[in-house]
Parts: C-alpha cells; structure tokens; sequence
C-alpha cells in the first residue's frame, strides 16, 4: 500500500488525491453544521447553479490548489468558504480590498457587541 | 445509449450522445500521462487496467470546466471495474472485491501492448 | 425515523429540520456564542457583500438552507421502503434514478445524476469519493462528517472490509464488496437488501429500519 507518498504534485499524486492512504481510524462523531456553515453550503450552491458564476469543478480545483498544509488543517466549510471568496476574486465580482475592508467593519462589529473574534489577517494564498 | 438517464447530464439534455469507443466488457487501460492541473482520474488507478462495466452518459468535461471554459469537447463517460487485487499487490480481502470509477474517455486506452505499470510503493 | 441502537453513533437526522432537534450533536467547531473563526468573519462579509451588490439576497439563502434541511436519510429511506414493497418500482429507481424519484415529489436538480446500487446476496456496495466529497445531498442531506474526512476518503478503496469492520459491518468473503468511488458526476445511493421477518411490515415500518449509513453501504439493516 501506498502509505508514505506526500502529496506535492510531485508524483501527480494532488493533495486532494488521497486513495490508498492511510489516515489512521475514522474519527465517527457526529456533528452538526453551524448556521454559517448552511449558509455557506447554501451561498456556494446558489452562485454555482442559480448564478452560474462558476462550476462545481472550479470550485474543486480552487480547493486544490490549496497545498496541503492548508487542505489538511482548515474544515470542510472553511475550505468552501475560501473558494468562495478566491473564486469571486478572480471572476471579478468582488474585490480583495472590498472583501478585507468589509472583514474587519464585521468583526469590528462583532467585537463591539461582546464576542470575542481574534485579530485574523487573512491569507491570501 | 446504454445506462443513460433522463434528464440534465451536465447539460447534455436533448443531445444524442456520439459514437463510444469503448463498451461494456472491453478493457481499458487508465491512462498514467502527467496531470496538469484539475483531474478527476484519481492517482490508485492511473496506469491500472479495468473493464468497461457501463457507459454512463456524455457530459461536459471537467478538465475544462474547471477553468471557466465550456467543457467542450464532451466526454463519454464510463464506469470502470477493476480488481482490487489487481490495484494493491497485497489487497487483504478475497479475490472476488472489485472497485469501480468513473472515467472520462480521454483518460482511457486500449490495453493492447500497453505495459501495465504498477506504481512503486 | 427511530435512532439505530446496534449502532449508538449513528443518530438518524432524519426527522429533523433547521437545526431544531431532540439529540444536538456538537456544531462543527464553531458555536455562534463562542470565539468567532476567521472563517465565520469572511462569510458574513462575503454574504452582506453579495447582497449589496444584488447577486444574492437573504431569502434565496434562507431558501436553499431549507431545501438542503427537507432532505435527509428519512426521505431516503422512503425511497428505499418503497423499493423493498414495490417491485416496478425498484426496477425503475434502478434503471433512472432521476425519474423514479420524481415520482415520489424528490427533485435531485441540476447539480449531478444519481444513482442507485443494490446489495445482493453476492454483492455489497460501499460508496466513497476519494478526491473531494460527493454525496447525494438533494436525497440524503448533508453527509455525515466522517465521510468528508481523509480517513474514511483514503482507506476506503485499499481495505473496504477493514473500513467496514469500524462500522460493525461484517461481510462474508462469499459475498463480493464493490466499491464505488464516485469521481465523476454521478452520486450513489446503496440499497440495501431488506431484512428477513419484515414481510408484514409496512412501508413506514420498513423506512425506520433504513438508517443513513445503510444507504452508503457501512451499516446493514437488521430486523429483530
């Protein structure tokens, strides 16, 4: 079995092609979505279909060219949510500057009403 | 037009599907070419030879969906069967377990004299 | 749909919708009261600036959060009901998932075709997507979140009967496991074979047998 390969492209093993790996014991708890989890799924879903703005395959490969650094640490709909937001980059619907602008008045907001929301700077990769 | 459904197969209502190069218990050998880019032929079955189990339909190719391009030419696609220990040289189950993918015809080719090329470890 | 006891991890979401339930499961990381994620923050920016550019609006949103809510394995396993009692009908779910479940009012959209796969006594299918997530969510819901998870992606294909041996699922080497790796654009919904005992039940009794996990093939349905 195929257990050591890295997946850098190196072999045109991508970092999202993971069969025949082995990532120890399936981790089985159930979990359900936060609301701005269904939000995302809800968002990407509609700009894809509705709006066709993109396909399901850009999105794929928007997620792919990630590295795998960032593919194995963020969350499923985190890895949604930053396709989303790179993907209307490049299609130019929004802008990065419109985008960062409007996470800090969000979370300036947020901030302001008592939750806690850490100082992110966001990666642009 | 065996094993196609009705209805919207990215987009190919309506749309006689074109001559197939393949059918049903033909073998194929899965192409081992360098990947650039988005692909949906995973890296366990490059190389790997299979049988055409069914032929699923004709849809846009992803390939080129991917990068905001029509997905044009449309790909047959093919539902492959392998044997799983044709896939991993030491398979734990019974001989009988198979796998099967989904396979575009340009990742696909006629296994005559194509060497089969067991990946090392 | 009743919880399955042979299996306590696997509660049924099957009656559930907007998030109101009886058993809460843990939210995915982030509570709304707790520290707000760098991706919670983007996706509200995000959402109010496509609704201020007019590309979305807060009730398309709301819309599509609750179409993805009325499905769930419950609706599938009405499906599956509906196959053991019904013989023509399975013929046809088989033949053109699509239509068959038109039948029933379950509109699968444009996304992707389904299709179903059906346990045999010579063969038991188990469904995975090895390169991102396919699921049939316009049937099923979300997926569970070990069938997004790297483990469950990875090992699948390499040794669907230990992977199966987790779920409790013991298949005999007489019986062929087929696995499906769903690379393309079709989604898979296993049927599973209707247990022994149950032909005086009815479909309703029938459908509370049918949990999630059967119908990806890593739980079997069984009848006391």
């Amino acid at each position: 079995m195929r257990k050591t390969k890295t997946r850098d492209g190196a072999d045109g093993r991508a970092v999202h092609d993971v069969g025949g790996l082995d990532f120890g014991a399936i981790d089985r708890t159930e979990h359900d979505l936060a609301l701005w989890e269904k939000r995302v799924d809800s968002m990407m879903i509609l700009l894809y279909s509705k709006k066709g703005l993109w396909t399901v395959d850009a999105m794929r490969r928007t997620i792919e060219d990630y590295g795998q650094q960032t593919y194995d640490k963020i969350a499923y709909y985190e890895k949604w949510m930053r396709a989303m937001r790179n993907l209307l980059v490049e299609q130019e619907v929004v802008s990065r500057a419109e985008i960062d602008a409007k996470m800090a008045e969000v979370a300036d907001r947020h901030r302001a009403a008592g939750r806690t929301v850490p100082t992110h700077k966001a990666t642009w990769s | 037009m065996s094993g196609v459904m009705s209805g919207v197969m990215s987009g190919s209502v309506g749309k006689p599907m074109r001559t197939t190069r393949y059918r049903p218990g033909d073998s194929v050998r899965v192409d081992d070419r360098d990947v650039a880019g988005h692909c949906r032929a995973p890296w366990y079955l490059r190389g790997q030879i299979g049988v055409i189990s069914e032929v699923l339909g004709d849809f846009r190719d992803p390939e080129r969906l991917a990068y905001h391009r029509p997905g044009v030419p449309r790909q047959i696609l093919y539902k492959v069967r392998f044997k799983q220990t044709d896939l991993w040289p030491d398979y734990p189950g019974p001989a009988r377990d198979r796998l099967e993918a989904d396979l575009t015809e340009n990742w696909l080719q006629a296994p005559v004299s194509a060497k089969r090329k067991a990946k090392s470890p | 749909m009743t919880h399955d006891h042979d299996h306590p991890h696997d509660h049924s979401h099957g009656d559930h919708s907007h998030g109101d339930h009886d058993h809460p499961h843990p939210a995915q990381r982030d509570h709304d009261a707790g520290p707000m994620g760098v991706y919670e923050v983007m996706e509200e920016a995000v959402r109010l600036l496509l609704i201020e550019k007019g590309i979305l609006t807060d009730a398309e949103i709301a819309a599509q959060i609750d179409l993805i809510d009325s499905r769930s394995p419950a609706l599938g396993a009405k499906v599956v009901a509906r196959a053991w009692t019904d013989a023509a009908f399975k013929q046809r779910l088989l033949a053109d998932c699509r239509a068959a479940l038109m039948e029933m009012q379950i509109d699968i959209g444009q996304i992707a075709e389904f299709k179903v796969v059906e346990n045999t006594p010579e063969t038991h299918n188990v469904i995975v997507c090895t390169l991102c997530s396919c699921y049939p969510k316009l049937l099923l819901g979300i997926p569970p979140a070990w069938y997004k998870n790297l483990a469950y992606r990875s090992r699948t294909v390499v040794d669907p009967r230990g992977v199966l041996a987790e779920f409790g699922v013991k298949v005999p080497k007489s019986q062929e496991v087929r696995v499906h790796d769903s690379t393309a654009d079709l989604r898979y919904i296993v049927l599973p074979m209707r247990p022994k005992g149950t032909e005086k039940l009815d479909e309703p009794a029938l459908a509370a047998l049918v949990s999630r996990d059967a119908m990806i093939g890593t739980a079997i349905p069984t009848y006391a």
